[in-house]
């Protein structure tokens, strides 16, 4: 097993190196991917122009080739190139800096993460908490399994930004219910600094948000997976073996489709860093979706590169300890 | 029971966490605290890079420059200089004199000396520095000479001649050498070497020390670095989502005895709140929670101008940012000037100021804004919407109409044009609309293409696209047109994005920009204007109002077109209506 799970591992590092250096080098050779000093809105000097982006592309090593070699026509560049670079910091643990500030990527994702990790995070907690729950209430009516179903469907189809701007006007509205902050959080906030409990109510209708997104992609293949296992044959016989329903249901039915649960939560866990931008932009929340949708825009390379990077390895960790999990449930699996 | 402390339990905790909301006071015993909407954090507060609008109006509450802009009086004053620069040109030079002003201090108590404009030129043009933007607009100062006699007096040094010196030569932020560059690495280093486009200066040992000290990004957060001379400082800097400034305790215009607009400081603490979403923005204000609310999209300010009139002062100041159809005049179908002039005939100007901008807004027939009366040419009518007359320029320019649509004897294609603008603008949308609408009332197909603005960047640049909107940025300053209409100007040498211009209108545009004289200016610029209504290399929209809107507790708001807009540090609380 644990050979089968380092190859795992391994397989799953060769994979975030790939996606990591496609994206890097896209970014960097699509047309229009280069980041411009003056755009149709900040206009240069007259006649400075061309010689000011030349000096800031320079000042952001983007002067130097891409990558080792140039195929058409075919010219080899040496280890002088931004992608021999930016893979040398990456193996030291560093993702470069800004394009934007000079402030290292590390950073900016620290800054980012300090906020959307207690705001996904509490979110897919609750979601998952509640998903479970209600899937396993429901399971065994079938009247209120279909209500439910419905009403997941229901929900699923709205987007995010309708649940956001819903909740900010019923109870953010001056006009109808202003129980809590309509944006941002207090001037002094940290997770890590004193009494970060005071930051909660600037949390509530973000959580409540993401939660009531995220509970139909849980609850409804959960739901579905409980309902085919009541129906099951050993279930019957734990019954008539005189086990209650509330150990049936915990103790032999969850287990079978507990496979399901983890592998919709490993979806879900990338979203907690990558955090959901359109939450971010209706709450003024500045969190990691902002970071890289702003980075995407400004063609902040560094920052995009090392977001992506960072989703990228939480995705494939996330989908190791579901196939971790799942194994220890069902050993067959292996 | 269970159930009933259960939702008993969640209530008390909502109001628990409700009943902890913040307090929305923004009045303090003393000087008050204004806060201000921001769609976006400005990312950096360096002084030499300033990306954008809020990073240059979070600097002018840290740093002075020399000369500022009074937005309602529409003219440049002295701030850091005690009076407008002496102009004086000799041979092929321009030598503007300043002196400094007489109780000018640095925080340290140090008086502001003219060996700090010198530092701070050293520092715009040192290589290796993020300063790329504002390089180019003190490129042209050669030299600075300081006075033997007086500290406070120098004179700028500078290459040929512009009206716009005067003006530019002021408008750069004066750094403190003492908190810069405590080491003095820059004194020895002469500034003509750096203006120099030698390569070989960036690798002199002075000039890597400083870079490498400059370059630290912690210390442009960093409250005891990052201050000027101007009368607030950082207070905290949450990114993309607060800026919050103080006025200093003590600072040097403090006990001058007739302040001006200019070196007015009144609120106490000044906050900017970064909220992107407009809806937010706007419940958030009517809160309570913001004070003043800049760049209100039209339907938002309109509504609130009916429900919360008794709350809100409202301004709408036309601005210098010109909506405009830009069209690519190098593509084959637009290379003709009367299909360009019809094109301009289908726009429903009216409708679309009604649209887009609530009946607010203003026509122009040119970049030139009508109310700089002296310059804009008030002889040309403003164009019609006039489908007809657009069906007929195009039959003139050689289109024939057909079954299948516009198209000429020797071209088999109908004429179809593609429409290019950025992705998510809500304006745009509604023009590319309204214009689509409009011409298909005579027949001619149009495309929408709504483009993420990087890649729309690129396409305007490398002219892939036959007509685009576009927003232009003005001033009642400079008349230098030659960024946007001169042929060295496009592609990636400027921002020439429809491809206009010949050896005629070239000459035109560099005349214009050396020309002092007055009578000539407006002379040279009514023939600029007339050359681009006829030959229609963009047809303008209309200029934008600056909604603002702002609470009814302060006032000294004064209102302007120049952004941002409004008076930050004139603000003072109002009297209490009784």
């Amino acid at each position: 097993m644990a050979g089968a799970l380092l190859l795992r591992v391994a397989r799953a590092l060769g994979t975030a190196w790939l996606i990591a250096s496609a994206l890097f080098l896209l970014s960097r050779s699509l047309p229009g991917a280069a980041p411009q000093l003056f755009t149709d809105e900040r206009v240069g000097t007259f006649g400075q122009q061309a010689a000011a982006e030349t000096d800031y592309q320079q000042r952001l090593g983007l002067q130097t080739p891409l990558f080792y070699f140039r195929l058409l026509p075919w010219r080899w560049h040496g280890t002088p190139n931004q992608y021999h670079r930016w893979l040398t910091q990456v193996s030291r643990g560093e993702l470069g800096s800004s394009f934007r500030d000079g402030t290292a990527v590390t950073e900016h994702l620290r800054r980012a993460l300090q906020l959307t990790l207690p705001l996904t995070g509490s979110a897919l907690l609750l979601g998952a908490g509640l998903s479970l729950l209600l899937a396993q209430w429901a399971a065994r009516r079938p009247r209120w399994y279909r209500r439910l179903v419905s009403a997941g469907y229901f929900l699923d189809s709205l987007p995010l930004f309708v649940v956001g701007m819903l909740l900010l006007l019923l109870l953010a509205n001056p006009d109808f219910w202003p129980l809590f902050p309509a944006y941002g959080l207090p001037a002094d906030f940290s997770v890590t600094g004193a009494r970060p409990w005071q930051a909660a109510p600037y949390f509530v209708l973000p959580v409540t948000a993401l939660t009531i997104s995220s509970l139909p992609a849980l609850f409804l293949p959960v739901a579905a997976a409980l309902r085919e296992q009541w129906q099951q044959p050993y279930v019957a016989t734990a019954r008539a073996k005189g086990a209650s329903r509330q150990r049936t249901s915990w103790r032999h039915v969850l287990p079978n489709a507990a496979p399901v649960f983890f592998t919709r939560l490993a979806d879900l866990v990338p979203g907690v860093v990558a955090g959901a931008v359109v939450i971010e932009v209706v709450f003024a929340l500045p969190g990691m979706g902002r970071l890289l949708a702003e980075a995407a825009a400004a063609r902040d390379v560094p920052v995009l590169v090392g977001g992506v990077l960072l989703i990228a390895a939480v995705r494939l960790l996330a989908w190791l300890l579901a196939d971790f999990l799942n194994v220890l449930l069902d050993p067959r699996l292996l | 029971m269970l159930r009933s402390a259960a939702i008993w339990g969640l209530l008390s905790g909502i109001f628990g966490l409700a009943a902890c909301s913040p307090s929305s006071s923004s009045q303090s015993a003393g000087a008050p605290t204004v806060r201000v909407c921001w769609p976006r954090d400005p990312e950096s507060l360096n002084p030499v890079t300033l990306p954008n609008a809020y990073a240059v109006q979070a600097n002018n509450l840290l740093y002075q420059s020399l000369l500022t802009v009074d937005g309602p009086a529409r003219r440049h004053v002295p701030w850091l200089a005690a009076t407008l620069p002496a102009v004086e040109r000799r041979d092929s030079l321009t030598y503007l004199r300043y002196r400094l002003h007489p109780r000018a201090t640095w925080d340290n108590g140090q008086p502001i000396l003219a060996q700090d404009v010198a530092f701070t030129l050293k520092v715009l043009n040192c290589p290796g520095l993020p300063n790329e933007g504002l390089r180019g607009l003190v490129s042209f100062i050669r030299d600075v000479q300081l006075d033997a006699a007086d500290p406070r007096r120098f004179t700028l040094v500078c290459r040929g001649y512009a009206p716009e010196y005067r003006d530019n030569s002021g408008e750069f932020p004066i750094l403190p050498e003492y908190l810069i560059d405590p080491q003095g690495r820059l004194r020895p280093v002469p500034l003509q070497l750096l203006t120099r486009a030698d390569s070989s200066v960036a690798r002199l040992a002075p000039i890597r020390a400083f870079q490498q000290e400059f370059n630290q990004p912690a210390r442009w957060r960093d409250p005891r670095t990052l201050r000027g001379s101007g009368p607030y400082q950082l207070a905290t800097w949450q990114v993309g989502q607060q800026l919050a400034f103080t006025r200093k305790p003590h600072w040097w215009a403090d006990n001058l005895a007739a302040t001006t607009p200019a070196l007015a400081a009144e609120p106490g603490r000044i906050e900017f709140h970064v909220i992107p979403n407009p809806a937010t923005a706007l419940l958030a204000l009517r809160r309570n929670e913001l004070d003043v609310y800049p760049h209100m999209p039209g339907p938002d300010f309109a509504r609130l101008q009916a429900t919360d009139s008794t709350r809100f002062r409202f301004y709408s100041p036309a601005s210098y940012r010109v909506v405009v159809l830009e069209m690519n005049v190098q593509q084959p179908r637009l290379r003709e000037t009367r299909t360009r002039q019809a094109l301009a005939h289908l726009i429903d100007y009216d409708q679309l100021l009604r649209a887009t901008q609530y009946g607010q807004g203003q026509r122009s027939t040119g970049l030139i804004s009508p109310r700089e009366k002296w310059a804009y040419h008030d002889s040309l009518p403003l164009r019609p919407y006039a489908p007809p007359r657009a069906a007929a320029l195009l039959r003139q320019a050689g289109w024939q109409q057909t079954a299948e649509g516009w198209r000429r004897p020797q071209q088999p294609q109908p004429l179809t044009l593609r429409l290019f603008y950025s992705a998510g603008d809500r304006t745009y949308e509604t023009i590319a609309l309204l214009f689509q609408q409009s011409a298909r009332q005579i027949g001619l197909p149009v495309t929408l293409h709504p483009t993420e603005a990087g890649q729309l960047s690129e396409l305007r640049r490398n002219g892939e696209f036959d007509l685009s909107l576009r927003t232009l940025y003005g001033n009642p300053f400079a008349y230098d047109l030659r960024p946007l209409l001169h042929t060295r100007s496009i592609g990636s040498g400027g921002a020439n994005r429809s491809r206009f211009g010949n050896a005629a209108s070239d000459q035109l545009l560099e005349t214009l920009a050396s020309t002092e004289d007055s009578v000539a200016k407006v002379r040279l610029l009514h023939r600029l204007q007339t050359l681009l209504y006829q030959e229609v290399p963009f047809t303008p929209l209309f200029f934008e109002p600056n909604r603002l809107a702002v609470s009814r507790s302060f006032e000294h708001v004064r209102p302007n077109g120049l952004e941002p807009g409004y008076d930050l540090p004139s603000f003072t609380p109002a009297p209490v209506q009784p």
